[in-house]
């Protein structure tokens, strides 16, 4: 449904700027009705409908309207015949729409004939239709215009002034982001979550982007195993969450701080730490240094404690 | 004019059959490479696992199969058809007729082997090395030259409009060719361009967007006044109208080039000509159509029975809709969502199968009964084939339309958290894949209507008795009489030589302002002092990137928008590319863009990576590379490539040759270490670890100092 909801709005909102400013529409008010719920939105769907089929209705009925009264008058018996004089907008499409077409084979079109044949062609001497004369005078003021304001002037924002705007407008939204919870988690704030939603989570976290190396039981592969004790950078949450999140280059692992969000590095360092005592298919030989948990409590308890302070959040999308 | 008297003569129509089976024969080799391409793009697989026929080598053996061996050909045949016919002479000389003939098929024949060979340049649509662009150019001229002798035997007082097309056609491609192929060769093989990074690419998109307009567009637009009013047996609607649209055209046409290059390095001042001369050409553009589709008024009851008209229709139409598109897609905020997707390459389909394909069908089945004396062999056949062909055509674009906004929207979502809904670029993929399936069956669709079409000329040619030589009869030219109120442009119809001056003059004034400033005026390219020289082993790294057809699938420009440069890293720089010879920056990403690659994966992740991309990235659409392990080098032709570039002005050290060959190994087997320390055993001579040395390089200078100067 989101996807929807983007994809109409922004060929809405492309079909309606394109004429006029072409750069700065992704930001104004297409962000606008962006922001608007589903709601919202469904009534300024309907009520544009509406307004299209009111339009369309009195254009009908006007049409309708002038078509009886030529029926009436011819009924009427009026003497000036209908034909002789043309409404108003068949003038006006011959003089600025179409032009002046000739009948096909008429003595007219024989007389705009030149006289020269080329193998056999010959070439009418028709005028160009006038709305493709004025199409191309309208792109010629487009360009005009369109060049002075960014070009000659420097009205217009350069592309580096649109970035810095969008990055503005990002910052203001991080910043109100950020005064929720949840979104500052790191290092020395992560946790250990079992609960279950955030268990799945990082389970699929993890198939999506860790089993390529560390295999999909976490035997081990390209990557160290990360069922048995042994750890080559701590294997406490924290170290995890510290790994996964700026990588260890040198070595081969990945920074993913810019690939999942705070959050999805909680839950799949958690998953990670599940795996512990189980075991993989083809498990690696142990590497790194044995891990004691420093802290010498029953695992369960700490569980039940951090399951208290650490409000489930479910996953958008 | 009593006393005229007839001069008898004959037309070639051998040659027209020559080309024409040559149009039909590259064109279903052309496509069936664009068939597998497209599967490739969903079964990695159908690279039958080897370099040759892997998606980075076959994209550009379609793309130039197609355009200069199938519509190349076809407008060769429908000129030297036509052109003798509107002259009343025949071309200048048969044997310069059968030197371009041969000559052609032989380009053709050395890009069908280098290309699949690596041997490239990577500037789209001149991917052919410099010994075959001089190739092209001797032959192209000898094109002209024909063209021109016949112009002056000619035995007609006045050029037609289809010869003005002509004409225009044959000097700016000429000019296009020879400017964008500058280079200085290393070796028979291999060369590096004039022109580098920002200045390369303009250069490029210079050609690469007349290269549609003058090779795909003027010369089909001749070809239409020829054939379309042959067809319909109908006056051309207006003569006015043409020559409005022929000048507007060619005149508006040559600037449009920077339009490829919206939001990227390019200086904007040219991006912003390369927008406004893209809307004004809608008119130009369409003025074609209009004159085309109106010339039809009086024959639309002859539409319905005949296929070559039902052909001509649609593609003249297929012509007004990409034409309309193009200009749209040339205004910023859609090219912002556009440009690097699926939409692009919708575009150019509904131009190339329904504007160049399906002309070129409706000039092949009006030529043949015409050449051999009887009916087509069956209308019923052509009418099949014509649905085949256009319902291919809604099969292949309306997927990509799909396919392209679905990924442009996803490559931009945001979270509310502020994080890219998708970060990972394989997602945005995945999702598409179906789409890409959909489009594989609609060229398959189409490409099967075309062996209708073989069959029917077939038949069609065996139930007739071919003329070999037509002869005609026209009287001699006279010399002109100075006539009272002759129509200005009547007047230059007359003058063959003046027109064409006047026409390359058109052509060369939007080039020359958009190119000359981007390549003398320094502050076009802000210089950034922490950008330096790729190293030896980094230069044979990017040779193979090259050689591989990478920038097929891969960008490496950056645009300045938040989604990109949350995604890949820190926008693109004009004065980053100052030694890319030549640009790589791509113009389609069906992988993830490449210029901040640098440092952000370890060496061990691109082993892993090239040998078999599906252990890193499950679901990956990129093909192994697991040659690149086992293939070596032996880098005796770097020091040429390094003196080479010397030449073109890179600031390699004086004395370079003494120690260049110590610092290549020396890097080769740093990496080769480090990949050691992650278990991976590769040789320094490798492949592999060549490509490894520039992939780690990508974008990475910028990130050494801070320090940028600014104009």
């Amino acid at each position: 449904m989101k996807r929807f909801k983007r994809i109409f709005l922004m060929l809405l909102g492309m079909i309606l700027t394109m004429p006029s400013i072409a750069q700065t529409s992704e930001l104004s008010w297409v962000t606008k009705l962006q922001g608007m719920d589903s709601n919202e939105l469904t009534l300024m769907i309907i009520l544009a409908i509406v307004l299209g089929v009111i339009i369309l209705l009195l254009v009908l009925m006007i049409y309708l309207m002038s078509f009886m009264v030529t029926v009436l008058k011819q009924q009427q018996g009026f003497e000036r015949r209908v034909s002789t004089k043309p409404s108003w907008w068949e003038s006006f499409k011959r003089q600025y729409i179409v032009g002046k077409m000739k009948p096909v084979g008429s003595k007219e079109e024989e007389d705009l004939m030149l006289d020269h044949s080329y193998d056999g062609i010959v070439e009418l001497d028709n005028h160009m239709p006038p709305w493709l004369a004025a199409v191309f005078y309208i792109t010629i003021a487009f360009a005009v215009a369109y060049f002075t304001y960014y070009a000659v002037l420097g009205m217009g924002q350069s592309q580096i002034e649109e970035y810095q705007t969008e990055l503005a407008i990002a910052a203001v939204k991080a910043e109100e982001y950020k005064a929720l919870a949840l979104s500052s988690i790191d290092e020395n704030s992560v946790v250990f979550d079992a609960s279950t939603p955030s268990i799945n989570a990082g389970k699929s976290i993890y198939e999506a982007n860790c089993a390529a190396c560390h295999a999909i039981d976490g035997g081990g592969g390209v990557g160290p195993n990360l069922t048995d004790e042994y750890w080559l950078h701590g294997g406490g949450i924290s170290d995890i969450f510290k790994v996964v999140k700026y990588g260890v280059v040198e070595k081969g692992m990945i920074p993913w701080q810019d690939q999942l969000s705070p959050e999805q590095i909680q839950q799949v360092s958690s998953y990670i730490l599940t795996l512990q005592g189980t075991t993989p298919s083809s498990p690696k030989e142990p590497q790194g240094e044995k891990f004691e948990p420093a802290i010498e409590e029953p695992l369960d308890a700490l569980i039940e404690d951090e399951l208290e302070l650490v409000p489930v959040v479910e996953e958008e999308n | 004019m009593s006393g005229t008297t007839l001069e008898k003569f004959s037309y070639d129509n051998k040659i027209v059959k020559y080309f024409g089976v040559a149009t039909i024969a590259w064109g279903i080799v052309g496509m069936l490479v664009g068939v597998l391409a497209a599967t490739q793009l969903f079964l990695p697989e159908a690279n039958l696992g080897n370099p040759y026929t892997t998606f980075g080598r076959i994209r550009p053996l379609h793309t130039n199969a197609v355009i200069f061996a199938f519509v190349g050909n076809a407008i060769f045949a429908g000129v030297y058809y036509s052109m003798p016919r509107l002259l009343k002479t025949p071309m200048w000389s048969k044997a310069l007729s059968w030197f371009h003939f041969w000559g052609w098929q032989l380009i053709i024949l050395l890009a069908a082997v280098t290309l699949p060979l690596g041997l490239t340049t990577s500037k789209e649509y001149a991917e052919l090395e410099w010994p075959i662009d001089i190739l092209i150019a001797v032959v192209w001229v000898a094109f002209g030259a024909n063209m021109i002798g016949a112009l002056i035997n000619r035995r007609e007082k006045h050029m037609y409009v289809a010869i003005w097309f002509y004409l225009a056609s044959f000097v700016t491609v000429a000019v296009l060719h020879i400017f964008n192929s500058l280079a200085l060769p290393v070796s028979f093989f291999k060369s590096y361009s004039a022109y580098a990074g920002v200045q390369d690419a303009l250069v490029q998109w210079w050609y690469g967007h007349n290269a549609v307009a003058f090779f795909l567009t003027t010369p089909f637009l001749g070809l239409m006044y020829y054939y379309l009013p042959k067809a319909a047996n109908r006056p051309v609607y207006s003569y006015k109208l043409s020559i409005v649209h022929f000048w507007s055209l060619i005149f508006l046409y040559i600037w449009a080039g920077p339009h490829h290059l919206l939001y990227t390095a390019l200086p904007e001042w040219a991006q912003i000509l390369g927008v406004v001369f893209s809307i004004m050409l809608i008119a130009p553009s369409w003025g074609g159509m209009v004159n085309g589709l109106l010339t039809l008024r009086g024959a639309w009851d002859k539409v319905r029975i005949d296929p070559v008209l039902k052909f001509m229709v649609v593609a003249v139409t297929a012509y007004g809709m990409a034409t309309f598109e193009g200009p749209m897609l040339s205004l910023k905020n859609v090219n912002a969502i556009a440009h690097y997707t699926d939409w692009i390459v919708a575009h150019v389909h509904i131009g190339g199968l329904g504007w160049n394909g399906f002309f070129t069908f409706a000039m092949l089945y009006w030529l043949w009964p015409k050449m051999w004396k009887t009916n087509l062999y069956s209308t019923k056949l052509a009418n099949t084939h014509f649905w085949m062909g256009t319902i291919g055509i809604l099969f292949y674009a309306l997927p990509m339309y799909v396919a392209a906004l679905t990924q442009s929207l996803m490559w931009k979502e945001f979270t509310e958290a502020g994080r890219l809904a998708y970060p990972n670029f394989l997602e945005t993929v995945v999702q598409i894949v179906p789409m890409y399936m959909l489009r594989a069956f609609g060229g398959l669709l189409y490409l099967s209507g075309v062996f209708l079409m073989v069959y029917n000329m077939f038949k069609t040619a065996s139930q007739g008795k071919f003329v070999e030589e037509e002869a005609d009869e026209a009287p001699a030219l006279v010399s002109h009489v100075e006539q009272k109120g002759e129509f200005w442009h009547r007047a230059w119809e007359r003058k063959p030589i003046f027109f064409t001056i006047l026409a390359t003059v058109a052509i060369l004034i939007g080039g020359a302002i958009e190119i000359i400033p981007t390549i003398l005026v320094k502050s076009n390219v802000p210089t950034i002092s922490s950008v330096q020289p790729y190293t030896p082993l980094e230069l044979q790294g990017r040779d193979l990137y090259i050689s591989h057809g990478c920038v097929g699938c891969h960008s490496q420009m950056v645009r300045p928008f938040r989604s990109e440069t949350e995604r890949f890293g820190e926008y693109s720089k004009a004065g980053e590319f100052v030694y890319d010879r030549p640009f790589l920056w791509g113009s389609k990403r069906t992988g993830p863009d490449l210029h901040r690659v640098g440092g952000k994966y370890p060496d061990s992740w691109h082993y892993h990576h090239m040998i078999d991309p599906r252990s890193m990235s499950p679901g990956s659409l990129m093909p192994p590379y697991p040659w690149l392990e086992t293939n070596m080098m032996r880098h005796e032709d770097v020091l040429d490539k390094i003196k080479t570039l010397q030449k073109l002005g890179v600031p390699y050290p004086d004395d370079y040759d003494q120690y260049v060959m110590k610092e290549l190994w020396g890097q080769a087997d740093k990496i080769t270490e480090n990949l050691k320390s992650s278990g991976v055993e590769v040789l320094p001579q490798s492949e592999i670890v060549a490509l490894i040395a520039y992939l780690q390089r990508l974008g990475t200078d910028i990130k050494k100092t801070a320090t940028t100067i600014q104009p």
